[in-house]
């Protein structure tokens, strides 16, 4: 029981130290998919951005994943 | 000499004795027909004052759709802490029969009373656990968190009633009933080496004829001086008795890897902490695929990652306007 304590201990106070958990500058505000044609389906997903404040939507363009601010 | 053997058995009591080890279900499992449905398993140890619980996705039940009355219907249950059980009225006195972890049961470890491993993979909680801990003083220790919704925790039902599961050391293994037994098969990476990691994502989907189940997951791997984790995709056809075979995520020609903080972070993820995962989504694009979007640990780079059964996961960087 003491060891699995302390490891609860550490597991508990690792993530209290900033060089352990990144603080990642995106939140989800949502995220689906659309019907696009007969068979084909696109996937979507909108981002709050921490830093600014902005909205961005996220898509799968024909050059490749795109992420464009909305506000 | 004596003294020692003494000491020893007191130990052994101490871990092993004194204590008393209950197992309950928290949230049982619900589903529709055709639906998988996952439950909350609360496992506790307790005495001299203090305790120890784990909760953790430990039931699932299967409504298979168009069977008969009573033939459809299946039940995985953790029966003690480290057996799994696939359970089926129809199988008569011994109805719940005892999965196999690559040949044999899930052991637990020496001295343990309440293990973590197995835990089954649900769509919300992705093999995460959460683990309470109290001491005769009163104080209270609790790591992690666990979802439960009865509309998000269910998946279709799969061809054996498979379910993926993290097995001992955190091994990812996808179980199903196979005609001799339930068997859960470890996933594999190329070469053969076992996949140790945190699922991230879990779909499953009906093409060509088969029907096929996917997870992505971060692998842990330490490297020198610093931790990193590869992300993988692992597909597997659900009639295959091969077990899943996974297959690293590149970026730009070269594995994904997400340095040093990663690791903690998807470990995070089972405490509510940030998680690298966006979104997650099945699509439609030229047959199924199962994507995630990932953020990189290096200030704000998005990733888009596909997988396909028979090609290489990839993953493209967007570009932010």
């Amino acid at each position: 029981m003491k060891t699995i304590r302390s490891t609860l201990l550490l597991l508990a106070l690792c993530p209290a130290f900033a060089a352990c958990v990144p603080v990642y500058p995106y939140h989800v505000v949502s995220s689906h998919t659309i019907q696009i044609g007969d068979r084909q389906e696109a996937d979507v997903v909108w981002v709050g951005d921490l830093r600014d404040g902005s909205l961005k939507r996220c898509f799968n363009s024909k050059e490749g994943p795109k992420c464009e601010r909305v506000k | 000499m004596k003294r020692s053997l003494a000491v020893l058995a007191g130990l052994a009591g101490l871990l092993v004795g004194c204590s008393t080890t209950t197992e309950i279900v928290a949230h049982p499992a619900h589903s529709a027909r055709g639906r998988m449905g996952f439950g909350v398993a609360q496992s506790t140890d307790a005495g001299f004052g203090s305790s120890f619980t784990v909760f953790r996705t430990g039931v699932a039940g299967a409504s298979a759709a168009g069977k008969e009355i009573g033939g459809g219907d299946y039940v995985w249950r953790l029966s003690n802490s480290s057996t799994l059980e696939l359970c089926h009225a129809a199988w008569g006195a011994s109805a719940c029969r005892t999965a196999l972890f690559d040949g044999g049961p899930n052991a637990f470890p020496a001295f343990v009373k309440v293990a973590v491993y197995p835990v089954l993979v649900d769509p919300i909680n992705l093999g995460r656990v959460q683990m309470v801990s109290t001491d005769a003083q009163g104080s209270t220790w609790v790591y992690g968190s666990i979802a439960h919704g009865e509309d998000l925790t269910t998946v279709p039902v799969s061809p054996g009633f498979g379910v993926w599961a993290i097995g001992g050391g955190g091994t990812i293994h996808h179980c199903r009933l196979e005609p001799d037994a339930p068997r859960c098969r470890v996933a594999k990476a190329a070469g053969g080496a076992s996949v140790t990691g945190l699922p991230v994502s879990l779909k499953d989907w009906d093409d060509g004829g088969k029907h096929w189940e996917s997870i992505w997951a971060l692998m842990g791997l330490a490297i020198p001086g610093q931790l990193a984790t590869s992300v993988v995709a692992c597909v597997l056809a659900s009639d295959s008795n091969e077990g899943p075979v996974c297959k690293p995520a590149t970026l730009d020609g070269a594995p994904l890897t997400l340095q040093n903080a990663s690791f903690f972070a998807a470990l995070g993820g089972a405490s509510g902490f940030d998680t690298p995962v966006l979104a997650s989504h099945l699509i439609s694009d030229q047959g199924m695929r199962h994507v995630v979007w990932l953020m990189l640990p290096d200030n704000g780079t998005i990733v888009r990652c596909s997988a396909h059964p028979g090609d290489a996961p990839t993953c493209v960087k967007a570009q932010m306007e």
